[in-house]
């Protein structure tokens, strides 16, 4: 009789309930990316435009490197940069993500050595290479502001 | 780093050479009209026998904002605004024709405070006026 078949509907109930656990996953796991990429996208400009901030207080710096001032205001504007770098490298494409990790081993060499020696060749590198990964980035952000 | 370097890279580290030899005092700018602007000044240099004019503009640019659907899905519309933005340029010239334009290149505004600092002299400026009693 059709009430026999009651007995099987819990275990049918219990493995469909299966597949819709990994559909909710899923969807959660897309809703978490979707959430993360808005979130990057805002944020990406108004981290490029502090970068290019940092890029234009070392150019400042640089012309007062000779003074310890100068090279003290250079390394305080290199902590603050390496923090807005570490940022957008997670933001940003392959290209611009292996700028990036150049960067920040430049910097990390610079702040190693910062007390020894002559420093102004690695600043000036250090400057140079900043607005390498500014242009790859001008490119990136104007494509993400057209949707792409 | 080299793997990686474009014309685009060159065009920045020469930038930043031409920072430097500024801020070293290697290349001397001097003061001059325009091309866009009769209010506005630009800054000239004779690098390599070459002539180079550097400047800031205003241009009017458009940003796409949003994007609009229009009468059918297969015609898109952006919804752009119009913008007063702040430009530099750094022609070369050849023959005072102007042969090739950096413009917007990073690097370029921080020369250009530089030169205009250079060029205006703002540093013996404030040493005459230091030094009077």
């Amino acid at each position: 009789m059709w009430w026999d078949l009651w007995g099987y509907l819990s275990p049918i109930a219990d493995w469909a309930s299966l597949p819709s656990l990994v559909v909710s996953g899923l969807a959660l796991f897309e809703i978490t990316r979707l959430r993360r990429h808005i979130i990057d996208r805002v944020r990406l400009p108004v981290l490029v435009a502090s970068l290019r901030k940092h890029g234009k207080n070392f150019a400042d710096h640089l012309k007062s490197y000779e003074s310890p001032e100068g090279r003290q205001e250079f390394s305080l504007e290199i902590a603050k940069c390496e923090t807005n770098l570490r940022l957008v490298r997670t933001k940003i494409s392959r290209t611009g993500r292996q700028r990036a990790d150049e960067l920040l081993k430049l910097i990390k060499g610079y702040r190693a050595s910062d007390a020894t020696g002559d420093q102004t060749e690695a600043a000036w590198r250090i400057y140079t290479d900043l607005n390498g990964l500014l242009e790859e980035l001008k490119n990136f952000v104007a494509e993400q502001r057209m949707g792409a | 780093m080299a793997a990686i370097a474009t014309s685009k890279d060159k065009a920045v580290q020469f930038i930043a050479k031409l920072l430097r030899l500024t801020q070293t005092g290697a290349i001397e700018w001097s003061v001059g009209p325009s091309p866009h602007d009769t209010d506005e000044i630009a800054f000239t240099a004779s690098i390599e026998e070459r002539m180079v004019r550097l400047y800031q503009f205003n241009e009017e640019v458009r940003t796409v904002t949003t994007w609009d659907d229009a009468d059918t899905m297969l015609s898109i519309r952006p919804n752009s605004e119009k913008r007063i933005t702040r430009s530099t340029a750094l022609d070369v010239l050849s023959d005072g024709y102007v042969a090739y334009t950096f413009k917007n290149q990073a690097g370029l505004s921080d020369l250009y405070d530089s030169v205009a600092y250079a060029a205006s002299k703002v540093e013996d400026l404030m040493d005459a006026v230091l030094a009077k009693a």
